[in-house]
């Protein structure tokens, strides 16, 4: 019997300080792994650390649980450090139907701390990995790894849990999207060179856009963000001639006064001819840009406020998700324990099948002298069929049927099918034996 | 035959009503699953229309347009075929609602009106005014597409401009890719206007009253180059000056307005095209 195991290390359990102490890079990770194997008496094991969570989930051949879990907790303890505090618990510890759901829900993103972000996909890959280098990959985790990450996958696809930007920058971008479609032959500027320019330009790295340009009144500093990387520096006096060739604008610096003002952008906008839209993020506060340039006709200006706006609806479709997504989850929780039950059933399926093959073939050798080899041969393919087939509906069944969930039910049909119980009138007989 | 063409107008409404659901709840829900059903049935829905036209041509002869209702209904096709082409091109559905909102109107009065009335007057059209009428289908298909377009290019222009985030600016596309959709449908009204024009002027046969008219510049002729010059000089700054947007989607709502006064001054004068 195969018992699942999950041991939770999660934001919602346990503090970011305990946290940090048990989360674990890849090598760690694979001696952890290997040390579990060797301490815990487990058959399978498999870790994942994110900076959000430290799980290791594990399959037993023992159904101890509790026993598990502390060797487990004690391992932690003994090679990261791990307290474990009881009250209130700063550990999760669940078995089987909710370990399956939990790692579901890990996978779906519905566990993160960002709801729906899809980074826990490529982390749950990751663990796959560390697994598979320390040996501790078996059967039933790398079926039920594979599993999850199609559940990660199918709620992406079929919910709009991971639709939308969380963060200003990430929206900056949605919003920037929603004007031009595609940013690949678009000018972003950013004016500034403080946290959030550079939150932008982590956020612009996986975007592909025409080019990007800062412009700083402190030069330096404009130059030392860039870097070595592919970003165009421009000095401040020549803001107008970057806001004409600019589409995409994200503005933040710490000047007390606007610093482009409705007259200004309305040349500005008359020099960028045509229909051209300009997009202009200003999150600075007190303001960069005055008010009145949303007022002209193709120039979007928007604000941190407006941006917490797209946030807060994001966050808000996202979690309207989450019933849509808890259905798929449950849906394969109940396909993943199907196919969990199907190698319960094995070995009395795979025991039957043997004795089936047997008879036939002790019967087959008492005709082998009475054929030619060309009818021997016919026979024998004959009889192969003959019990395939018979056999192929009460397999199908038992691997399917809803009683056979109960464990008990499967050790007595694993008793009838597959052992010879003495007949009631030769026990008899034995007892007399015996008594004499 | 009779019994198959009013079998396919009673299905054709319940069928357009029941894609523009599948639409709508994948323009609220955006789930991917029912959006291949959607376009399947889209696709099916489109494929029956096309036997009906053909079924209808075949009854009558020529180029099914003998009504306004079936020339209505044959605007709802050619909408729908106009939709089905761009969705396939660019993946967009979250604008289908809207286009199978017009198209299933139109559907619903064209049924109605040719089911109620059959014995409407028939009329068998010549080569060249068949051509005519089937391209001022086309023409006039490709202008309520750029219409819609354009209606929401403005609705998701003031939506962003007003900071009004809800889930129209959540569905739609970018507002380039409305403009995008806006141009190419003008550029197929534009294109049909132009051969409908084109055999207007050179048919003789006097089938239809309006064409007898053309030398006379009446009030259709005259709004319907009106239209003509409107759209070929958008279109043309839309290329050259590469004006766009705002001023594009404007232009193609009132160039909707000229073509459907053109239907209207039609209607009011003479019945449909005398």
């Amino acid at each position: 019997m195969v018992e699942l195991f999950c041991l939770s290390l999660n934001h919602r359990v346990t503090p970011l300080a305990v946290r940090e102490g048990v989360a674990f890079s890849r090598d760690a990770g694979v001696s952890f792994l290997k040390a579990v194997r060797e301490h815990c008496q487990v058959t399978e094991a498999m870790l994942l650390s994110t900076c959000n969570r430290t799980e290791l989930y594990s399959t037993l051949s023992v159904p101890k649980e509790v026993d598990h879990a502390r060797r487990s907790l004690d391992l932690l303890r003994d090679l990261r450090g791990f307290q474990v505090v009881e009250s209130p618990r700063n550990y999760l510890v669940t078995g089987n139907q909710n370990a399956v759901r939990h790692l579901f829900r890990v996978a779906g993103g519905m566990e993160s701390q960002i709801l729906g972000e899809d980074q826990i996909l490529g982390q749950v890959k990751e663990a796959l990995t560390w697994a598979r280098s320390a040996g501790t990959s078996g059967r039933v985790l790398h079926r039920l790894w594979e599993w999850a990450l199609r559940v990660g996958k199918r709620v992406r696809t079929e919910t709009a849990i991971g639709n939308g930007a969380l963060s200003a920058s990430h929206a900056a971008l949605e919003l920037a999207r929603k004007v031009f479609g595609s940013l690949r032959q678009k000018q972003v500027l950013v004016i500034g060179s403080g946290e959030i320019a550079r939150l932008l330009l982590e956020s612009l790295r996986g975007v592909r856009v025409g080019g990007v340009t800062i412009t700083n009144r402190t030069r330096a500093h404009a130059d030392e963000l860039a870097g070595d990387s592919s970003v165009k520096v421009r000095d401040f006096q020549e803001l107008r001639e970057a806001l004409v060739e600019a589409d995409l604008v994200v503005s933040s610096t710490g000047a007390s006064e606007p610093i482009v003002r409705y007259p200004q952008m309305k040349e500005i906008r008359a020099a960028r001819g045509g229909e051209r839209p300009l997009l202009v993020v200003d999150l600075a506060l007190p303001r960069d840009f005055e008010e009145r340039c949303g007022q002209l006709d193709q120039v979007f200006l928007k604000n941190l406020d407006d941006l917490k706006e797209i946030v807060q609806r994001n966050l808000a479709e996202r979690e309207g998700e989450l019933p849509r997504a808890e259905s798929i989850v449950e849906e394969e929780c109940q396909g993943f324990f199907a196919w969990l039950h199907t190698l319960e059933v094995e070995p009395t399926i795979r025991i039957v099948r043997e004795r089936f093959e047997e008879i036939r073939r002790r019967e087959l050798e008492g005709l082998r002298d009475h054929l030619d080899s060309e009818a021997f041969a016919k026979v024998d393919r004959i009889t192969r069929r003959m019990i395939q087939r018979l056999l192929h509906l009460p397999s199908e069944n038992l691997k399917r049927h809803e009683a056979l969930r109960d464990r008990e039910l499967i050790a007595i049909f694993h008793e009838l099918l597959t052992q010879e119980i003495p007949h009631p009138r030769a026990q008899r007989h034995a007892g007399d034996r015996e008594s004499e | 035959m009779q019994l198959g063409v009013n079998t396919i107008l009673v299905l054709l409404p319940v069928l357009y009503c029941v894609v523009g659901m599948g639409y709508a709840h994948l323009y609220t829900r955006k789930s991917s699953g029912l959006a291949s059903h959607a376009r399947a049935l889209l696709l099916g829905t489109v494929a029956l229309h096309l036997l009906f036209s053909l079924l209808r041509g075949l009854q009558i002869g020529s180029c099914p347009v003998a009504s306004p209702a079936e020339f209505c209904s044959l605007v709802a096709f050619c909408i729908a075929l106009i939709y089905v082409g761009l969705e396939m091109r660019t993946s967009d559905r979250s604008t289908g609602v809207f286009i199978l909102l017009a198209v299933f109107l139109m559907q619903v009065i064209a049924s109605v009106f040719i089911l109620s009335h059959p014995q409407a007057p028939e009329r068998t059209l010549g080569m060249l005014t068949s051509l005519h009428a089937a391209t001022a289908v086309l023409s006039l298909s490709g202008i309520v597409v750029a219409s819609i377009y354009g209606l929401l290019y403005l609705c998701l222009y003031t939506a962003i401009k007003s900071g009004r985030f809800g889930l129209f600016y959540q569905r739609m596309p970018s507002l380039e890719a409305l403009s995008l959709f806006n141009s190419r449908a003008a550029w197929i009204g534009f294109l049909a206007l132009s051969v409908t024009l084109f055999c207007g002027y050179f048919t003789r046969s006097g089938e239809l009253s309006m064409v007898a008219r053309v030398g006379a510049w009446s009030a259709e002729v005259l709004l319907t180059w009106a239209a003509w010059l409107l759209y070929g000089g958008c279109l043309a700054a839309h290329r050259v000056l590469h004006v766009g947007g705002k001023r594009l989607a404007y232009s193609t709502l009132l160039g909707l307005l000229l073509v459907l006064s053109i239907l209207a001054v039609g209607l009011l004068e003479e019945g449909f095209h005398g």
